[in-house]
C-alpha cells in the first residue's frame, strides 16, 4: 500500500482510485464514529458516505496543516453535529432519540439464533451504546473519540476544534455523565 | 497543591487525566500519595477504570456489506453530476444571455432612437457580446455548486443583474441604469465585500456550523476560528448561496473595503 501523503497527492490531482484508496483507511472508523454518534446503522452509512463525498469535494483546501485523519474525523464530527440539530427540529416531541433505536436493536437480538451468554453479552453493548447515545454530543464524541477510538487529549482537541483545557474538562464530565445513566440503565 | 499532598477536590479532577497518562510525574505521584490515604477518591479511580472498560468492550462495528460499492456509485454520480452539468449548464446559460440580450437591446434601442447617434448603438453592441461571454466563462466555475438552480425566473433575474454588472463595470456607468437592473438588483444579494459581519442569536451557530455549509456549496474554508472563518468565493454563485446561507441564520453586514477579494471572512457575534 502506498503512502497516505502519496495517496492525497494523487487524489487531489483527481486520480479516483487514489482517492478510493485513501478512503478505504478510513471507512470503518469513520463509519463506526457515525454509529456511535447516532446509534443507528443506518444513519451511520449514510452519514459516514455523506462525509466522504464532502472529503471529495473539499479535498483541495486541504493544506496538510493537521493531520488528514483528524480533518477527516473533523467533517465526520460537523456532518453528525449538523445531522443531529436537523433531526432535534423535526421531532421535538421525542426527548430521547436513543429510544427507538434501542427497542430495535434488542428485538433484533431476540430473533438472533445466538447461544443465549452471547445473547446476553449482546444486549449488553447496545444498552452501553445507547447509554453512550444518551449524552449530548459533546460528551459523547470525546467518549468515542477517547475511549473507542484511542485518539489522544490532543488530536481531540484538533478534531473539535476546541482548547486542550475544554477537551479535559469535557473528557472528565463525560465520563462522570456516562457512569450515571450506566448505574440507572445496567 | 501544598506540600501536605493533594485535597480531594484537585484529585477528583486529576483522576482521568491521571488514567489517560496525562499528567507529569510529580502530580502522579502526588496523587497516588492522596490515593493511598483516601478511600472515596480511590473508589472513584476504580469505578472510572471500570467504566473505561466497559467501554473498551464495544467492538468495532463491521462495515454493512455492500457499503464500498454504494459509496463508489455516489461518488462517481457526484462526479458525473459535475461533469455533465458542464455543458448543459452552459447551454441553459447561452439561451438566457441571449433572452437578456434582447431585451436590453430593445430597451436601449428606444433610448438610442431617441437620444443618440450611431456610435451609442455599436458600444451596446459590444457591451452584449461580453456579457454572453462573461456568462460563458461563469459555468466553469459554477459546475462545481451542487445545488443546480432550475427556477427559470430566478436565474433570469440574475443573469440579467449579471449582465448589468459587467456592463456598469464596461461603459463605466455612462448610461442611468434601467428599471429592470434596478429591479434585478433588488431582488438579488450577495456578499460583496470581504469582511462578513454575522450577528447571531442561537449559540450553536459557530464557525464550523459555517464550515458545514461552505463544504456543502462546495466553498472552501482557508482557516477557521473561534470566532470567524475564512473562506474562498470565486463564483459570483458562491456569494449569493453563502449570502442567502447566512442570512438563514442570523442579520448579515457586509462591513469589509475590498470589492475585488475572492478571501472573506465571516465573524460571527452572538447577541444577547
Amino acid at each position: 500500500m502506498r503512502e497516505e501523503a502519496t495517496l492525497i497527492n494523487e487524489a487531489k490531482g483527481g486520480n479516483l482510485s487514489a482517492f478510493e484508496e485513501l478512503i478505504s483507511l478510513y471507512e470503518k472508523k469513520i463509519y463506526n464514529y457515525c454509529y456511535r454518534m447516532t446509534n443507528s446503522r443506518e444513519d451511520a452509512e449514510d452519514l459516514a458516505q455523506e462525509v466522504f463525498i464532502k472529503v471529495y469535494c473539499s479535498l483541495k483546501s486541504f493544506k496538510g496543516k493537521s493531520q488528514f485523519s483528524t480533518w477527516i474525523y473533523r467533517i465526520a464530527y460537523n456532518t453528525c453535529i449538523d445531522k443531529h440539530r436537523k433531526k432535534k427540529k423535526k421531532q421535538i416531541v421525542s426527548l430521547n432519540p436513543a429510544n427507538d433505536e434501542d427497542t430495535r436493536n434488542i428485538e433484533l437480538v431476540s430473533t438472533d439464533p445466538l447461544p443465549e451468554d452471547k445473547a446476553i453479552q449482546r444486549e449488553r453493548y447496545e444498552k452501553i451504546q445507547s447509554c453512550i447515545a444518551s449524552l449530548k454530543p459533546e460528551y459523547r464524541t470525546v467518549i468515542i473519540l477517547r475511549d473507542i477510538q484511542n485518539y489522544s487529549y490532543r488530536e481531540i482537541a484538533e478534531i473539535l476544534h476546541i482548547p486542550l483545557g475544554t477537551v479535559k474538562s469535557h473528557i472528565s464530565r463525560a465520563r462522570a455523565a456516562l457512569r450515571d445513566v450506566l448505574r440507572e440503565r445496567l | 497543591m501544598g506540600v501536605s499532598g493533594m485535597n480531594c477536590k484537585d484529585a477528583m479532577e486529576l483522576i482521568n487525566m491521571y488514567i489517560d497518562g496525562m499528567l507529569d510525574e510529580t502530580d502522579a505521584h502526588l496523587l497516588e500519595e492522596h490515593f493511598k490515604k483516601c478511600s472515596t477518591c480511590r473508589e472513584q479511580l476504580e469505578e472510572t477504570k471500570t467504566l473505561i472498560a466497559l467501554v473498551k468492550e464495544l467492538d468495532e462495528e463491521e462495515l454493512p456489506s455492500g457499503f464500498s460499492e454504494r459509496l463508489y456509485i455516489r461518488l462517481e454520480n457526484e462526479i458525473g453530476k459535475r461533469r455533465q452539468s458542464g455543458p448543459l449548464y452552459w447551454m441553459k446559460w447561452v439561451g438566457m444571455a441571449a433572452v437578456i440580450a434582447v431585451l436590453l437591446l430593445s430597451v436601449r434601442m428606444l433610448n438610442v432612437l431617441d437620444l443618440k447617434g450611431q456610435k451609442d448603438a455599436e458600444q451596446l453592441d459590444a457591451t452584449q457580446a461580453e456579457s454572453a461571454e462573461w456568462k460563458g466563462e461563469s459555468t466553469d466555475t459554477q459546475e462545481m455548486g451542487d445545488g443546480i438552480d432550475t427556477d427559470e425566473a430566478r436565474d433570469a433575474v440574475t443573469a440579467s443583474e449579471e449582465s448589468s454588472y459587467k456592463g456598469a463595470k464596461l461603459d463605466n456607468g455612462s448610461h442611468a441604469p434601467t428599471e429592470q437592473e434596478n429591479l434585478a438588483q433588488k431582488a438579488v444579494d450577495y456578499i460583496k465585500s470581504d469582511i462578513v459581519e454575522l450577528k447571531v442569536k442561537d449559540v450553536c451557530i459557530t464557525p464550523e456550523t459555517l464550515m458545514t455549509k461552505a463544504l456543502q456549496h462546495d466553498i472552501d474554508v482557508l482557516d477557521i476560528s473561534e470566532t470567524d472563518i475564512t473562506l474562498q468565493v470565486t463564483a459570483i454563485e458562491q456569494r449569493k448561496v453563502l449570502y442567502e446561507e447566512l442570512k438563514s441564520l442570523g442579520t448579515v453586514r457586509d462591513i469589509g473595503q475590498d470589492y475585488n477579494a475572492d478571501i472573506i471572512s465571516v465573524i460571527i457575534i452572538q447577541e444577547e
